[in-house]
């Protein structure tokens, strides 16, 4: 006989939490299939694909969270399940201090689905593991080049949530891509250079259209020739410059120290274990002058394309957008329906809850975390900087417990001289004080294309270009974020196009 | 969790029995685990959450015609026959549309990597399970949890303290079968310890931690006091010029610093691609004579299991020996690419892109106690915990970045003078590691977020560099 579908199970499974005492329950089925391929030196190094499906049920009883998960689908695992998370409340209703509340919500009832044009599991695997191995190869013909490698990764998640308010949600997130590095190496030193974001790679909700509009194979000899010119760069001498960050660096540092400061569970202090708490209390919001009036920041769930996007979070929540910095103050969280709560009355949640998969308790994460674009193009932010430096590709991050004190290192910097490019520095390291740089912020670039009264690139904006540097405002995916424990990753969108900083202390005193 | 070892090993030895002609092979791995975790902040369980899973890998190795092979792999969820066969079918097509790899020397035999070609390998096994598994980790419910947890927050609450952290148990089975005839079943437990114990604010705080295989022998009690006590130490801290101090890290700061190691150097990818601060230097003293650090799957004081991904035995590997680099650890496919070397056991799941990688680390003990070390130290720094290091900057220096957390205390005179507020440091590991002036004699277990574990003491180097930044 086939097992009940999962139309009547789900719904079964919360009327038994809700019969065994729970004030709140929502059951969370999720299904993700993933293709993850890697190549290197110009061969295929792994091929895997794979697909996980189970089921997350999450109770509020005697007024405590309790949350079990299991990938047997089968009826009586799914109640047995149920029971596992109604006593895991109950033991820790033990030791709680208030009975947990939740942000009101009106219940939804819809169905998303990510806008795409093409399929990454319909694109035949031998196509995408040549261009992978054909980029690799490329990349290693350069001199010097002791490895280069590439990867590619795809995810369909289908979701479905249902709460005991009467949401019931379904959804289908698709998630593209890759990206490639190589390490040049002479004598005892070795250099990495990567396109188009550091080690990790650039991800959007996209199909494979977004691996074609990265074109690997036109910046594999540009990615190598400049990892073999990094060994023949000077370190940068240390000292306080102007500077001004590349996209996914900026993307990068936008992460650590505003993405996870507004996080409205490390701020209440739910995350000191592990990560730290965050310097943004609730005290301050409204108050606390985060970076200079050009400095306006938002998370939006909503934008076509970003890492960060979905129709609705995993407490079916559907996507916004909330303010987080306007005019360089702190002005807003990304939040849970329960940390909105604590927060006070009339407080809604931003919407901004995942959890890494089926077996994960939902946590607040980011979404796109996005700094706006202004009126400056890059071209225009180096030919105003008589001295300076300008940094790109993120190799090391660091930052402290409560998401103040950073330290970035970088894969290259370019020294700026009378406006212009004039050479290239290795092993850049860069440090700050989150407000105190942020305040340094004098300059955004992203809302126009090119320079004032030019319809078309100019000869600088083309030799950025051949730098595989832009000046537009795009969102960069990050794929690996950390957060939790047990350790949930997530991945998630970051809107940046170039800035710049003024009175950067770089190096290491 | 509900496999065991008669129904793992019958599946998955059946679907790799399935390998077609013209030598292809397949290999076939379960992970079934169950974890349960109390999480709590503010002295309130704020999660409190049990996961179970079954998970199984087929990979598939079809000869390539130049040599080498085409290697598909497929991941499904559970030990039903449905979800192997499509799993294995899925394997197959990726590895049918994939150029080949053509150094691959396919898969390891059974009493692959063993020094007695496996002879041993049963007896190893039945030793491994019973210092594996723990009845007392299984036994480490929920509510016996928050019980343990309420008694300590208790008591911390008399002193106006509170604590963030968490304590979980749990339980996993793991098994392989491939083609050539190799079988293996494995089951461990787990329980972890981590207890952030805060005074007034979250700058004034103190650090515990313990893990291993068995609930029972966790050290909560006392770790948890000793975090309560460094809190109440770590008030009204101060700041000290930049600059290079002997320093005295306990065994969590230096777990922190070998979690970094292992990935940036004592894996044979990392060595053999000449990334890591490893490559090139075999045989060299690398770092100061008091330190030996080896690998050893077996180590009941560690986090033992019997076997990698590819079921190959864990090899006991000298990485370290009283300061020379005496080798790396090795998986199939690194060591037939290195040449001249075998597996060592070190296969991680999933892992062809950092390669094998050490998963129970033990940095072998000294003689000193830190509070000796804090006796005869004239001027310097005491460091109970790092946080977010990060080692990328410079990986053939080991170049590492990160700060102190959960208390640092200055040191004058032979005592500990003023808690410190926090520092940040950038130090080459390599240069400090030769400057090992003692090393601790009461090594503590550490479990890696990203697997696996270490035995380490606690260090006293000289010639740190340190400095607050800006705060």
């Amino acid at each position: 006989m086939a097992p009940p579908p999962l139309s009547s199970l789900l719904p079964e499974t919360l009327s038994l939490c809700r019969r065994l005492g729970a004030s709140y329950a929502e059951v969370r089925w999720v299904r993700e299939r993933r293709e993850r391929l890697l190549a290197r030196d110009g061969a295929p190094e792994g091929a895997e694909t794979g697909q996980e499906e189970g089921v997350g049920i999450r109770v509020i009883a005697d007024g405590a969270w309790g949350f079990a998960a299991t990938s047997d689908l089968r009826g009586r695992s799914l109640q047995r399940a149920a029971r596992r998370a109604i006593s895991l409340a109950h033991a820790a209703s033990w030791v709680r201090a208030e009975p947990v509340r939740l942000a009101e919500e009106e219940p939804r009832r819809g169905r998303y689905e990510t806008p795409f044009r093409e399929d990454p599991f319909g694109v035949p695997l031998p196509e995408k593991l040549d261009l992978l191995c054909g980029v690799t190869e490329a990349m290693k013909r350069g001199r010097d080049i002791r490895t280069a490698s590439a990867h590619l990764a795809f995810f369909r998640t289908e979701k479905r949530f249902l709460n005991s308010e009467g949401a019931a949600v379904a959804q289908a997130i698709l998630e593209s891509g890759g990206g490639m590095e190589c390490h040049a190496a002479r004598g005892g030193e070795i250099q990495r250079r990567s396109y188009p974001a550091g080690g990790m790679g650039d991800y959007a909700t996209e199909g494979f259209e977004h691996i074609r509009s990265l074109d690997l194979a036109s910046h594999a000899g540009r990615v190598a020739r400049e990892a073999r010119e990094l060994l023949d760069a000077p370190p940068v001498p240390p000292g306080r410059y102007t500077v001004i960050l590349e996209g996914s660096q900026l993307a990068l540092q936008l992460h650590e120290s505003c993405g996870h400061a507004v996080e409205l569970d490390r701020a209440l202090g739910d995350e000191v274990s592990l990560a730290g708490a965050s310097f943004l209390v609730p005290e301050e919001r409204g108050k606390l002058r985060y970076g200079s009036p050009l400095v306006n920041i938002a998370a939006d769930a909503t934008i076509p394309g970003g890492l960060g996007s979905f129709g609705f979070d995993d407490e079916g929540v559907p996507a916004r957008r909330v303010d987080l910095v306007r005019g360089g103050i702190f002005t807003g969280y990304l939040s849970s329906r329960e940390a909105a709560a604590r927060l006070g009355k009339g407080e809604r949640s931003s919407g901004s809850v995942r959890a890494e998969g089926w077996g994960s308790f939902p946590i607040i994460r980011m979404t796109n975390v996005n700094l706006e674009p202004a009126e400056a193009t890059l071209e225009e932010l180096i030919a105003d900087t008589p001295r300076g430096l300008l940094l790109a590709s993120n190799k090391s991050w660091s930052i402290d417990d409560l998401r103040l004190n950073f330290q970035f290192g970088c894969e290259v910097a370019w020294l700026i001289e009378g406006g212009r490019l004039a050479g290239m520095f290795k092993n850049p390291i860069y440090t700050g004080v989150t407000p105190k740089f942020w305040g340094g912020c004098d300059a955004i670039s992203g809302k126009r294309p090119h320079s004032a009264g030019s319809p078309a690139p100019s000869p600088a904006s083309e030799e950025l270009s051949s730098r595989g540097l832009s000046g537009e405002w795009r969102v960069w995916g990050v794929p690996s974020c950390g957060k939790g424990d047990p350790m949930q990753v997530m991945r998630v969108g970051h809107g940046v196009a170039p800035a710049r900083f003024r009175e950067v202390e770089v190096g290491v005193g | 969790m509900r496999g065991g070892e008669e129904r793992v090993l019958s599946a998955l030895s059946r679907l790799a029995a399935r390998a077609a002609g013209g030598e292809e092979q397949l290999e076939v791995a379960f992970l079934g685990e169950r974890r349960s975790t109390t999480r709590f902040a503010a002295s309130r369980i704020h999660q409190s959450l049990e996961v179970e899973r079954e998970r199984v890998r087929v990979r598939a190795l079809v000869p390539a015609p130049g040599g080498g092979y085409r290697v598909g792999e497929a991941e499904g969820e559970g030990l039903r026959a449905e979800v192997l066969r499509e799993a294995l079918k899925r394997a197959r097509e990726v590895a049918a549309g994939a150029p080949a790899i053509a150094d691959h020397p396919g898969l390891p035999g059974p009493g692959e990597g063993d020094e007695d070609g496996g002879k041993r390998a049963a007896s190893r096994r039945a030793l491994s399970d019973a210092q594996c598994f723990y009845e007392s980790t299984l036994r480490a419910t929920p509510l016996r949890r928050a019980e343990t947890l309420s008694r300590l927050f208790r008591r911390i609450a008399r002193r106006g303290q509170s604590a963030s952290g968490a304590l979980s148990a749990g339980a996993e089975e793991r098994g392989v079968a491939n083609s050539r005839g190799l079988a293996r079943y494995g089951r461990a437990t787990f329980a972890e310890f981590s207890f952030v114990c805060e005074g007034e604010s979250h700058s004034v705080s103190g650090y515990g931690y313990d893990a291993g295989r068995d609930f029972a022998a966790l050290d909560i009690e006392a770790r948890a006091e000793r975090a309560s006590e460094r809190c109440a130490a770590a008030r009204d801290p101060r700041e000290i010029p930049p600059g290079e101090y002997t320093v005295i890290l306990e065994p969590p700061a230096v777990a922190e610093v070998l979690s970094w190691l292992r990935l940036i150097g004592l894996g044979g990818r990392a060595f053999l691609e000449g990334r890591g601060f490893t490559a090139g230097r075999l045989g060299e003293a690398l770092f100061s004579p008091a330190i030996t650090l080896y690998d050893d799957g077996h180590d009941p004081e560690c986090f033992p299991f019997p076997f990698d991904a590819e079921g190959v035995s864990k090899r006991r590997v000298d990485l370290i020996e009283r300061g020379a680099l005496r080798g790396v650890v090795w998986d199939t496919l690194w060591a037939a690419r290195a040449g001249g070397q075998r597996t060592t056991g070190h296969a991680a799941p999933g892992g062809r892109e950092e390669g094998p990688l050490p998963s129970n680390l033990v940095l072998a003990r000294g003689e000193k106690g830190v509070e000796v070390m804090v006796a005869e130290t004239e001027r310097g720094v005491r460091v109970s915990r790092f946080h977010y290091l990060n080692a990328f900057l410079e990986p053939r220096r080991a170049l590492m970045t990160g700060l102190t957390r959960d208390g640092a205390f200055y040191v004058e005179g032979g005592k500990e003078r003023f808690p410190l507020k926090k520092l940040r440091f950038t130090q080459s590991m390599v240069e400090a590691l030769a400057r090992v002036e003692a090393v601790g004699d009461r090594p503590e277990r550490h479990a890696f977020w990203s697997g696996g574990g270490c035995l380490v003491p606690a260090l006293k180097l000289s010639r740190f560099r340190l400095a607050h930044e800006g705060f």
